[in-house]
């Protein structure tokens, strides 16, 4: 009887501090290469396909779609009514506002959306999802889809801006 | 019998008791990349500026990254800085290309590397991030650019106060 107590007294133990030690997003693992860290990111996000995204972006349902490239790339073209918060960014711009609906990613590299989606999911976005592939792929499948110089041409004025406090959503 | 099923529910109350606890405790969840950079500032090297100014004016061998975004960076930065944006470190940082247009080799996994921001939590994360992919000798510059310049021209980005991440 003891040692029935005593397990799982070891095993609850276990999960607790497993669970205390690995919440917070923070851990002391390191990766041998990019590659690997990316893989290990891809392990907690959600995917979507470009033809299923567009099936959505068609529906225009309500969510968020945001471009995490560089301010320089967005102000070029992007998805039509994305958003750019450039990956280093996140967690520091205001333009964003409701956390609770669903948040599309993109990039010019599907690891950085990976690497913006696990941001996202640590700072109380609802429902992070990755759209699978690049820019570069949708520009490609989709060249009626995209939204030129939505900055109005002006790198600067698509650049980000961080701001103070108040989130809203 | 009777004694050893009172204790065997004591034990059981005091575990769920014990694991309830550990998750009302759990941080994992930040209000913003502010927050996010708090936590991880406990558990990553700092450089002092006044370290930093040490090291410069002995000329000691360091690589100094400025993690902002390009119009941060124009607006001043610090004398032999390299600007690679957070979003594009991790891309970046190992990429000889890169380091070929920037004229100066890549950097070993265990060279001395200071990062810095704007005002030090985006090149906390930064900071993170290379310790994550095994570099062993990288910190973050306390207080970043608005430390070291406090007289600096206003970048019109009021860096890592916050927001709501997106």
């Amino acid at each position: 009887m003891k040692i029935n107590i005593i397990s799982r007294l070891l095993i609850f133990s276990m999960i607790a501090v497993g669970f205390s030690s690995c919440c917070n997003g923070i851990s002391e693992k390191t990766y041998p290469d990019l590659k690997s860290y990316t893989d290990e990111a891809r392990t907690h996000v959600e995917f979507i396909s470009q033809v299923d995204f567009k099936k959505v972006l068609d529906a225009q349902g309500s969510f968020n779609l945001l471009d995490c490239r560089e301010a320089e790339n967005y102000g070029e073209a992007t998805i039509p009514n994305a958003v750019n918060v450039p990956r280093g960014m996140i967690g520091f711009s205001e333009k964003i506002q409701n956390r609770h609906i669903p948040t599309y990613v993109f990039s010019d590299i599907e690891d950085k959306s990976i690497l913006a989606a696990a941001s996202l999911k640590l700072i109380k976005y609802a429902k992070v999802i990755v759209i699978s592939g690049n820019w570069e792929d949708w520009k490609t499948t989709y060249p009626d889809d995209i939204q030129l110089e939505p900055g109005g041409g002006q790198a600067e004025a698509a650049a980000p801006v961080e701001e103070e406090g108040g989130c809203g959503g | 019998m009777i004694n050893l099923l009172i204790m065997k529910k004591t034990t059981t109350i005091f575990l769920v008791i014990f694991l309830l606890f550990s998750m009302i405790s759990c941080n994992g969840i930040y209000e913003n990349g502010k927050e996010l950079a708090q936590e991880v500032n406990k558990v990553i090297p700092q450089t002092s500026i006044d370290s930093l100014q040490l090291m410069m004016e002995r000329g000691d061998d360091f690589l100094l990254l400025d993690v902002r975004e390009p119009n941060e960076f124009a607006k001043g930065n610090i004398d032999y800085s390299t600007l690679i944006p957070r979003g594009e470190l991790e891309f970046n940082i190992l990429n000889n290309t890169f380091w070929d247009e920037q004229g100066i080799y890549a950097p070993l996994k265990e060279d001395r590397i200071i990062i810095y921001s704007q005002k030090g939590n985006r090149g906390a994360l930064a900071t993170y991030s290379l310790i994550k992919m095994g570099f062993t000798n990288v910190s973050n510059l306390t207080g970043g650019y608005d430390a070291f310049d406090p007289n600096h021209e206003d970048s019109g980005v009021v860096e890592e106060e916050g927001g709501c991440g997106g």
